[in-house]
């Protein structure tokens, strides 16, 4: 008989939930619904959250939540990065002859540093990074019935500060879109959903840019606000499944 | 469509016109093309067909994808290149090309059918075995401005700035 290496290399995707065992602190209530809702459509091990995945989720987050109607027109979110071409790519659709992007608009600008998170569920950690057992996956080749071990390493948190800023003409303009950040954030911080994780985002602080001092210039609006994303990574590629000890033979010698 | 309204232009009417204005176009052409012939070659980039991932719209050199390129005769100035270092205590320096800033007339790129546009990429060889990439930082759309007008009378040519582009940003062909 074969002896099971330390790691597994296939695993089965074939879902059949009603057998898994999941650690007695995700068999409750909500727990069991998010715990359902990150291992959606994927194998039993939880979908992973890498620095992408998080910016995708804030840029959905001011899509979705932060949404600015003027005149029945939705105004425009932008969020790109340093290459100068890909820049009409996004913004074709609003410029001008002179391929000039129209005000109004919002823009996410990401700060490039991402630092160690604050979230203070996830900041005290067990030091050396140590797997730890995420479910429990019953398994059959034929012969032997079985358990795999799903793993998974403690998720590190993050930090990463956005910078969201309105251009417009119009003090009105800007007033809607703050009354749709205060309503979003008047419980201090608000929930983006990233692979099926609630990552928290705080407004750190709003500030203004405006040109409007300068009368030998264009004059127009710019409103910032700060925004924190205390998420977490959590890379696939260090998840662990291990095959258990499916049996166990015991000797004695009898003297 | 939006249809614009069109205004004809009769300024400086009395000792200037559109004949007078294509006969100084045909000598610039005659300057650029004939004496000077510095080309440059434009490769414009395909922004339908380049890949680039949802969030940050950022690719690859092999996966931009770019149109036809198209060779223009201009005029060139390539600006003195960097000494500089990577790092804040002064080592790992580097030295690369300054930026490249041309003239070409308005005329050669209607005849061509081509516009340029911010990003796109202008290759020059400024030795024989080599060719260099810029990158377009200002494309001079609006070129109605004094300097870029003969008298005033119509603007007829782009003052087009690059500045150097890394191969790990774009490699062409």
């Amino acid at each position: 008989m074969a002896l099971p290496g330390s790691f597994k290399k296939k695993i089965n995707i074939t879902r059949e939930r009603a057998n898994i065992e999941y650690p007695y602190s995700m068999q409750s209530g909500a727990a069991e619904n998010m715990k359902d809702m990150i291992t959606d459509k994927d194998t039993f091990l939880p979908q992973g959250v890498l620095h992408i995945d998080l910016d995708r989720g804030f840029k959905e987050f001011v899509k979705n939540n932060l949404q600015l109607t003027l005149d029945g027109q939705e105004v425009p979110v932008f969020m790109m990065g340093i290459q100068k071409w890909n820049e009409f790519s996004q913004t074709w659709k609003f410029s001008d002859e002179y391929k000039n992007v129209k005000i109004p608009f919002v823009n996410i600008v990401r700060n490039p540093d991402t630092k160690y998170g604050t979230n203070p569920s996830l900041i005290y950690n067990i030091p050396t990074g140590r797997h730890y057992t995420y479910a429990e996956v019953p398994t059959w080749d034929g012969n032997k019935k079985g358990v795999d071990i799903y793993q998974i390493p403690q998720p590190i948190p993050v930090d990463i500060n956005y910078q969201v800023r309105i251009f417009a003409y119009r003090q009105e303009d800007l007033n809607k879109f703050n009354s749709l950040v205060l309503k979003n954030f008047q419980s201090r911080q608000a929930y983006t959903i990233v692979n099926g994780h609630y990552i928290p985002i705080v407004l750190e602080d709003t500030s203004d840019e405006s040109q409007v001092t300068d009368l030998t210039n264009k004059r127009f609006y710019i409103q910032l606000y700060t925004f924190n994303l205390q998420g977490f990574i959590l890379d696939p590629n260090d998840f662990i499944v291990t095959p258990a000890i499916s049996r166990t033979l015991t000797i004695t010698e009898n003297g | 469509m939006e249809r614009k309204t069109r205004i004809p232009n009769t300024r400086l009417n009395r000792f200037y016109d559109e004949e007078d204005f294509r006969l100084e176009l045909d000598m610039a052409t005659e300057l650029i093309e004939g004496d000077m012939n510095f080309t440059v070659v434009l490769f414009r980039i395909d922004r339908v067909n380049t890949q680039v991932d949802d969030v940050y719209w950022e690719s690859n050199p092999r996966d931009i994808r770019f149109k036809a390129p198209v060779e223009l005769k201009v005029i060139l100035n390539l600006a003195n290149g960097e000494n500089k270092s990577y790092s804040p205590n002064g080592n790992l320096r580097y030295q690369d090309y300054g930026n490249l800033e041309f003239t070409v007339l308005q005329k050669q790129l209607d005849e061509k059918g081509v516009e340029i546009g911010y990003g796109d990429i202008v290759g020059y060889s400024d030795r024989e075995n080599n060719f260099k990439y810029f990158s377009v930082f200002d494309d001079d759309t609006i070129n109605t401005d004094n300097p870029s007008t003969q008298y005033g009378y119509s603007g007829y040519f782009r003052r087009i700035k690059c500045t150097n582009v890394d191969p790990n940003v774009f490699n062409g062909v």
